[in-house]
């Protein structure tokens, strides 16, 4: 009897337990940072691209998210980031898809909700983004590899296209 | 042949020097323009010190540049005179390659010159301006009491007739002075004090503001302008800024985050006075505003995680604090919110907690009276969890009110000895789960989000059995990012003492825009 007792009791702790961490497995796949590297430069990566008065070398896709939604305000000396974005549609809805995870919807409700919650404006927008970046101390936008200017600017994060 | 080699060299020659001249000019007027140009000086007065150094510097190279290009095409062309009269063939490659890289680089140069075009763009360009915007909104709504219960319809306390509201006007002005400095105030427009109820048990007399032009005879309502909040921010760095005015107490999630357009539901959260007279609720656990300073900040411990921390001194509450603080002790208060944010998934849980006094005094010839004086600590948590689409949200206040001895106020209930109010917790908890409808593929920029809520109160447990348990549910249906359509019902089961009941359906939708 003690037996079977153990084996309900087994039972039920698996039915209890066995969803919750089939859920914390599934979250935890969900929130594994990408593992694929471009191996190969493609024209189509966006690059996060900073001045050259930005300490900062190098961040990570979840950083740059926060640079772009202003939740991460300074660089690491403490200087101000000032996001600008640029005017290209097509660039920016692969930017909101690749690194934001929203859609023009979403990104519209987010700076909406921004906006009425702080008083925080959405960033800048340039048509020329590269060279607003060059000219203003402190500032971040992204380009296409392919449009990038190089010297003038410097890279501080490579998102590659969906699917690589 | 020798002719036509001559002719290739001398065409070749000056092809060369009018690129070596173009060249020259162009980076001459360009520094020029940029010398002259009334706005370079503007540009020299507000830009930012190092842009300035690198435009200088990419201008100054530019003219290098040229220079030692024009110097080496010249003692090319001389060499290539003086020592043959009819080059190779290899030597006019080397011509031609030569010429092809001093135009690639003469382009590569204008293009880098062009960007002196936005030289002028600054910091404080991007990072500075003023705005007005706001949010409104109008419902409808129905409330329908229970056949038993014990307070409703015809006895003054709410309307049961089913009516058009506008409960929110919200003006924002908002104005970055500098990079690091801002201000924003938030004003609330209402048709209040008009048909206003005052805050007495006894007397349910609703407020008439009404006043006749003695000229035209015109009548007219006046309204009032309550003030959310109006501060000043300096925020010299991400981990540390001060908030000094008026501002909202940073506790919850949907008490900062008011707005109609922002929140889910259409009856807020802790906001049961829809149902119930205001003197029995009493006082809000929590002070919404608070007028003083704050200091707080923001550190990342890690790429997806963050500490928000604020720290909070201000009048505390009392029966005129934005006016005059009749107590000498501060309201004090520390928040501190940990948010972890990844890719698909967001948790947040945070809290504050708040001690302060509050007084209420009188003055009459030359004395005073102290009229109600308590102390209270106060806490509040919040819980966020939200993974695609899905919303789950709770939130608790909780507070404990000892009073003085010799000032605390009358009680009507007659719960205690000699009719005075004990000291008393208050208890609020509420929990929501929404989820936004995943049809972004199909209906574009509309969403859908259905929700259900349950919230428990207990107000004063001195009030034995007072107890409001209320459960809702409804559709937030955003066309737009700026124009939200809600429909909600919901059910209050109050409970009062010796066991006075009653249900209360209340059905309501509301349109809220911002603006």
């Amino acid at each position: 009897m003690p037996e079977k007792t153990y084996s309900v009791s087994k039972r039920k702790s698996f039915f209890a337990v066995g969803p919750l961490a089939f859920f914390v497995i599934w979250i935890s796949i969900q929130q594994w940072p990408s593992t694929a590297e471009a191996a190969a430069e493609n024209p189509n990566d966006i690059l996060v691209i900073t001045n050259k008065s930005v300490p900062d070398t190098s961040v990570s896709q979840v950083v740059a998210r926060d640079l772009f939604l202003k939740v991460r305000k300074a660089w690491k000396n403490g200087a101000n980031v000032i996001p600008v974005v640029p005017a290209d549609e097509k660039l920016r809805q692969d930017f909101r898809s690749r690194v934001l995870n929203m859609n023009s919807n979403d990104e519209k409700r987010y700076w909406e909700n921004m906006k009425i919650k702080y008083g925080l404006g959405k960033p800048s927008e340039i048509a020329n983004n590269q060279k607003a970046v060059f000219s203003v101390k402190n500032s971040v936008t992204y380009v296409y590899r392919k449009d990038y200017n190089a010297g003038v600017t410097k890279i501080i994060c490579v998102i590659p296209p969906s699917g690589n | 042949m020798r002719k036509l080699n001559n002719i290739t060299k001398t065409a070749l020659s000056t092809i060369a020097v009018s690129v070596g001249f173009l060249f020259i000019a162009a980076t001459t007027l360009a520094q020029d323009d940029a010398a002259d140009s009334p706005n370079a000086t503007s540009t020299a007065a507000v830009a930012p010190q190092d842009a300035q150094e690198v435009v200088a510097d990419s201008q100054s190279d530019t003219a290098a540049e040229a220079s030692f290009a024009n110097d080496n095409t010249k003692s090319e062309l001389q060499t290539s005179e003086s020592t043959s009269d009819a080059p190779s063939s290899t030597e006019i490659e080397a011509l031609k390659q030569q010429m092809a890289d001093m135009k690639a680089e003469y382009d590569a140069r204008l293009e880098q010159l062009e960007f002196k075009d936005l030289a002028d763009l600054s910091e404080s360009d991007l990072e500075t301006g003023s705005r007005f915007f706001g949010f409104f909104d109008v419902a409808f709504m129905h409330k329908r009491f229970s056949d038993d219960a014990f307070f409703g319809e015809g006895d003054g306390f709410v309307n049961t007739s089913p009516q058009f509201l506008m409960q929110h006007l919200n003006l924002y002005f908002d104005s970055k002075l500098t990079s690091t400095l801002s201000f924003l105030a938030e004003m609330q427009f209402s048709f209040l004090p008009n048909g206003g109820m005052t805050n007495d048990f006894r007397d349910t007399e609703r407020q008439s503001t009404v006043i006749v032009d003695p000229y035209t005879q015109q009548q007219f309502r006046w309204g009032g302008v309550m003030l959310q909040r109006a501060w000043l921010k300096w925020e010299p760095f991400q981990f540390l800024g001060v908030k000094v005015g008026y501002f909202l107490s940073p506790y919850g999630i949907w008490h900062e985050d008011h707005a109609s357009t922002v929140r889910l539901s259409i009856l807020p959260p802790f906001e049961n006075d829809t149902i119930t007279p205001p003197a029995v609720l009493g006082k809000t656990p929590m002070p919404k505003n608070q007028l003083g300073l704050q200091i707080f900040g923001r550190v990342f411990p890690a790429d997806t995680l963050r500490l928000d921390y604020a720290f909070t001194v201000s009048n505390g509450r009392g029966s005129a604090d934005t006016v005059v603080d009749y107590d000498d002790n501060k309201g004090l208060g520390l928040r501190l919110k940990l948010t972890y944010s990844g890719p698909k998934l967001e948790i947040a849980l945070g809290g504050y907690g708040y001690y302060g006094e509050y007084s209420d005094k009188i003055f009459a010839y030359w004395n005073e009276e102290l009229l109600e004086n308590y102390k209270e600590y106060s806490v509040a948590a919040d819980f966020l969890v939200a993974f695609y689409g899905v919303r789950l949200q709770a939130e608790y206040l909780g507070s404990t009110t000892q009073f003085n001895d010799s000032a605390r106020p009358i009680s009507v209930w007659g719960n205690s000895e000699n009719w005075v109010t004990p000291n008393y917790d208050t208890s609020l908890f509420y929990a929501l789960l929404a989820y936004e409808l995943p049809l972004s593929k199909i209906l574009g920029s509309h969403t859908f989000t259905p929700y259900v809520g349950y919230e428990y109160d207990r107000p004063r447990d001195e009030l034995k059995g007072y107890e409001i348990n209320i459960v809702n549910f409804g559709l937030n249906y955003k066309p737009s990012s700026v124009v939200c359509l809600k429909a909600e019902a919901s059910r209050f089961d109050l409970t009062f003492i010796n066991d006075m009941k009653a249900t209360v359906w209340t059905t309501a939708t509301q349109l809220a825009v911002s603006f």
